[in-house]
């Protein structure tokens, strides 16, 4: 077409028409625009968020446990589970021979390596779903053995496995943690809030393969770790503990034993032993029972060592004096038609020798002179009946009867440790005050929980709760209870170099058939201190 | 003079041409810069997190070994060494006891 030549009519409306074909597309693709672009906003953003942001929980790793002197008594450590994908082994409705000698080659293999029998194994490879659990924290050697064979379908994730690197030691008092990461028994229950830690979130990038990639708003990076817990325990006290208990109660053919050990003045406990004991790592076919820590949650008739208690109140209250003289019956009395007996047959002896040879007889008389109330008051003052607070799940109160239901026979009985349930820590507590010149502190276990950093989040210190007897009262049964080790039926309880005091109980156990004393069933103690001269 | 103009016009906008191609690579390779070194630090990170649990489990073993049990076992298994008797203690006067 030459230049200044008109166009055709027929031209003009082509183009016309292209033209307004082209306008009303492009319209077209302006609406589907502002559709996409403005109208479902919310929904692409999701949808971009969804394949370009990573979002996951990052599970936290439970803090450390540890001795007063900073020794790890329980460690987190991440380990390796195994899982499968049984669809890589394919489904049993589409089995063919292949399959199946994949999966029994794989069953033969791991069977060995992980004590899972082949059938088990090959139930696994043949389930249905898509994740099937192998073996969760399994150790660095096996998982090291599993990944060497690199088979496609088995794959590994991170978990974290509690350590308890000493074994059983101090195992009731620490506890355990469960697969799931929480505390199921001791010091893993009680302070599970602060071990457990709060879980962390992970936001980042991710690429077009999937891979994390990091992003400036990525909002965690490490993974969150609980707080560590600070015990008052000494490792090594706790060993000799439970050393020696556990040769003893072998020795004896004891059903049960416990060994504390308390600081008298701040009320720390050192050591806190009971046998028997469990391996908190691998707890398959243990006795639940076992977990439970005796010292706070079983109660025992104390026997002979309620003497100190009775004997603290007769002294603070001025009936007795250290040599009073009371006559022993030579070995039976009858009190209110209930006999009375002594191990030995003793005339009169004076208060002090009442407490060193431990008889019952002394006791009931002087306890006659005391009346029922000031008996309860003191055992309720030293803290028997109530919760001594210690910081231990399952803590029970002991047995210790208002004076209105006690019968004719009570206040003798309770004078000498019979009708009274006592724990081991309340019975330990009470003796620890008469060593603190007659100030009850509060037990505790605890000394410090502190973050990953080490800032002290709580902080526990010596808690005094009350001044059950005088210092001079105090005094005075110190003098008694030297006695009772130097000359009374303490004496093997007496160490070269060191002055001891103390007091034994050998008390009957109730035998359920006979619903009487067992005659030949006993709870045998003894509770002391030392140094006792300081 | 007009082909000088157009010279000119002509190195102008290849010049800027350049500017524009070099700062649009530069913007790419920074960019790719900045992934590279993301995925460096999760790389890192991981390998942190992985160092970090090994020395958990280093010291669960340190630990393992150092078990008063274990040591008291050697000592009387392997080394031979006794407890001592009444008789091989000498009590020494002093204060507290």
């Amino acid at each position: 077409m030459r230049r200044g030549q008109s166009i055709s009519l027929p031209h003009k409306k082509r183009i016309i028409v292209c033209t307004v074909g082209l306008l009303l597309m492009f319209a077209a693709l302006i609406v589907r625009l502002y559709y996409i672009q403005i109208v479902q906003y919310d929904k692409f953003a999701q949808l971009k968020a969804k394949q370009y942001v990573c979002t996951r929980d990052i599970e936290p790793k439970r803090g450390f446990i540890y001795d007063r002197n900073g020794k790890e008594l329980a460690i987190s450590v991440d380990v390796d589970s195994v899982y499968a994908d049984p669809y890589a082994f394919k489904c049993k409705n589409d089995k063919n021979k292949d399959d199946e000698k994949k999966q029994e080659d794989t069953a033969g293999k791991f069977s060995a390596i992980l004590g899972i029998s082949q059938a088990e194994l090959i139930a696994k490879f043949q389930s249905d779903s898509s994740f099937v659990w192998i073996a969760r924290r399994v150790n660095e050697e096996i998982a090291r053995q599993i990944k060497e064979f690199n088979i496609t379908g088995i794959g590994f994730i991170k978990e974290g496995k509690r350590f308890y690197p000493d074994g059983k030691l101090a195992n009731q008092v620490i506890g355990m943690a469960g697969l799931d990461n929480r505390g199921l028994s001791g010091i893993e229950f009680y302070c599970d809030k602060y071990i457990k830690g709060e879980k962390g979130l992970f936001v980042g990038g991710r690429d077009a393969l999937g891979r994390t990639i990091l992003k400036d708003n990525q909002v965690e990076v490490d993974t969150p770790e609980g707080n560590d817990v600070f015990l008052t325990i000494d490792k090594f006290i706790q060993y000799i503990a439970e050393r020696e208990l556990d040769k003893t109660c072998q020795k004896y053919k004891a059903r049960a034993g416990t060994i504390i050990v308390q600081d008298t003045v701040t009320g720390e406990l050192l050591a806190l032993a009971n046998w028997p004991t469990f391996d908190a790592t691998d707890i398959n076919g243990t006795d639940i029972a076992l977990l439970r820590c005796r010292a706070v949650t079983d109660i025992y008739e104390p026997g002979s060592t309620f003497k100190v208690i009775t004997a603290a109140a007769a002294l603070e209250e001025g009936i007795v004096r250290v040599n009073d003289k009371f006559f022993c019956e030579n070995g039976v009395y009858k009190l209110s038609g209930y006999p009375i007996r002594d191990h030995e047959k003793e005339g009169w002896l004076t208060f002090q020798e009442i407490i060193e040879k431990s008889s019952n007889i002394g006791v009931a008389k002087v306890s006659k002179n005391l009346g029922e109330d000031r008996l309860y008051a003191y055992a309720s003052n030293f803290g028997f009946g109530k919760l001594t607070g210690i910081q231990l799940p399952g803590e029970v109160r002991g047995i210790l009867r208002p004076t209105k239901d006690w019968s004719k026979t009570s206040l003798p009985r309770i004078a000498f440790g019979q009708e009274v349930g006592v724990t081991p820590v309340q019975l330990i507590t009470a003796i620890s005050a008469v060593a603190n010149k007659g100030v009850l502190m509060k037990p505790y276990l605890i000394k410090t929980i502190k973050d990953k950093k080490g800032a002290v989040i709580e902080e526990f210190k010596p808690e005094i709760r009350s001044r059950v007897i005088s210092e001079k009262t105090a005094a005075t049964l110190n003098e008694i209870l030297k006695g009772v080790v130097k000359n009374g039926t303490g004496q093997p309880a007496a160490i070269d170099g060191f002055t001891v005091a103390g007091k034994t109980g050998t008390a009957q156990k109730i035998d359920p058939a006979l619903r009487a004393y067992s005659p030949d069933q006993y709870v045998a103690s003894f509770v002391g201190y030392l140094p006792a001269d300081e | 003079m007009a082909n000088r103009k157009k010279r000119t016009s002509r190195r102008v906008y290849f010049l800027y041409v350049t500017v524009i191609f070099c700062a649009f690579f530069f913007y790419v390779w920074q960019h790719i810069q900045v992934i590279k070194v993301g995925y460096r630090i999760n790389k890192l990170q991981a390998q942190l997190e992985e160092l970090k649990n090994k020395n958990r489990y280093l010291r669960v073993q340190a630990n393992q070994l150092k078990s008063l049990d274990r040591i008291e076992k050697i000592a009387i298994e392997e080394l031979k060494m006794v407890k001592p008797n009444r008789n091989d203690k000498v009590i020494m006067p002093g204060d507290n006891r």
